[in-house]
């Protein structure tokens, strides 16, 4: 049933029998978590970040900006809030996406669905919770990112707001084109490509916070931190959704550490709020999209989605308990 | 011979200029590689997602970085387009990678 049962095995084999640590230690059960987890992630990572990224050679967001300019209120929302989940977001893609939505007239609240969804459900992230919180967390994640992202969306385009764009994001000739296909070999090779890029860049934050988590793992006695942020506590969701607005960078190496202080007493519902915050509220993201809309469009978009994060961290305290 | 990259600054846009002028040095061309990094001028093209490879005003890659060996292909296909350009249907079947025939 297990599949990463061999991993087991071979993180056992190497704690007790090559490195000779004592079973049912603190030491041994810290070793143990840290070999086990860092090669199931690793693993999870090539295997996960491969296949995405081969479906998003079939969905560049050319051909995502077409579907979504014919696409009607609400569809549109949908649609784009999962066409968001395949594409890859970072700080210096958010700009010529934006503007090359609203340029080709793709409506502005469908335009914000997207820029929800894609950073806060990327394949890293789903990596990291597949890795650490199992498959049913990782599904209530991504459903409820997509939930949040279809409404914040809704809600920005009944606000009406167009006259808060910088005057850029009304210009341009709006031109969009049809790429040309691609060859297998050639999506298998940029998929190939992409994969190895995302594993350098985050193999260290994986290590250092497995590292830390396992040490916590080990270490820090189970429900200790209950007494802070247990489902109980009212404040702990919107102060991990404070928190974690300025990490995003380091989503990576966040998750295997929520994953450790979730087992430690901090309630699903603040966790999961707290990831959503790292991935989808980033302080980088907002600085740059700047160039493209006024402070206050960008204070009602962190706003609406920050509410909606905060809302989904509650439900499922009190749900999942 | 006009070779244009177009991109935002990021790291991957860097390296596909470099890639380029590298391309054309081993080519022996003596052809200038235009770094373009404003966002409009990309948009302009249609595209989202940079790096951007042109050659002569013909959208070779968008969105990677191609290998030194492909740019050179890149180039040299572009070189045989305009040996052959008053035969519109070689034109238009010399491209066997399928990513070069991108026409305004």
């Amino acid at each position: 049933m297990n599949i990463f049962y061999p991993i087991a095995i071979f993180a056992d084999w190497l704690t007790f029998s090559v490195f000779r640590i004592a079973p049912e230690t603190l030491l041994a059960s810290a070793v143990d978590f840290f070999i086990f987890d860092t090669i199931k992630i690793v693993l999870l990572l090539f295997v996960v970040i491969f296949a995405v990224s081969l479906i998003r050679s079939f969905l560049p967001p050319e051909k995502i900006r077409n579907i979504l300019s014919h696409e009607k209120k609400y569809v549109g929302n949908v649609l784009a809030s999962l066409l968001g989940i395949v594409t890859p977001f970072c700080s210096c893609s958010a700009v010529p996406l934006f503007l090359g939505f609203v340029q080709a007239g793709v409506p502005l609240g469908t335009t914000f669905s997207f820029l929800v969804a894609s950073p806060m459900i990327n394949e890293v992230a789903l990596v990291m919770l597949l890795g650490m919180f199992g498959w049913k967390i990782a599904l209530l994640y991504v459903v409820s990112g997509l939930v949040i992202a279809i409404f914040s969306g809704i809600i920005i385009e009944k606000m009406k707001v167009k006259n808060l764009l910088e005057e850029i994001a009304l210009g341009g000739n709006g031109k969009s084109i049809n790429l040309p296909e691609l060859g297998w070999k050639e999506r298998i090779q940029y998929a190939k490509n992409y994969t190895f890029e995302i594993v350098e860049k985050v193999w260290l934050y994986v290590i250092l916070g497995v590292g830390v988590g396992a040490w916590i793992h080990g270490y820090v006695p189970a429900d200790f931190l209950a007494q802070y942020a247990g489902a109980d506590k009212w404040y702990a969701v919107p102060l991990s959704v404070a928190i974690g607005i300025p990490l995003y960078s380091n989503a990576a190496g966040v998750i295997p550490l929520v994953g450790v202080l979730t087992e430690k007493g901090v309630a699903i519902g603040t966790s999961l709020a707290f990831m959503m915050a790292v991935t989808g509220l980033s302080l980088p993201e907002f600085m740059i999209l700047k160039k493209v809309m006024k402070p206050k469009l960008i204070f009602i978009f962190a706003s609406v989605v920050g509410v909606g994060i905060i809302f989904t961290g509650y439900l499922f305290n009190a749900v999942l308990r | 011979m006009k070779i244009k990259v177009f991109g935002t600054g990021c790291k991957n846009c860097k390296q596909l200029h470099e890639l380029a002028v590298r391309a054309v040095k081993e080519l022996g061309l003596a052809v200038e590689v235009e770094y373009i990094s404003e966002v409009q001028a990309m948009l302009d093209l249609g595209v989202m997602s940079g790096p951007v490879l042109v050659i002569n005003d013909n959208i070779a890659s968008v969105g990677q970085v191609p290998s030194l060996e492909k740019i050179k292909q890149f180039i040299a296909d572009s070189k045989s387009n305009i040996a052959t350009s008053k035969d519109e249907s070689k034109k238009n079947s010399s491209c066997s990678c399928g990513s070069c025939c991108c026409k305004k």
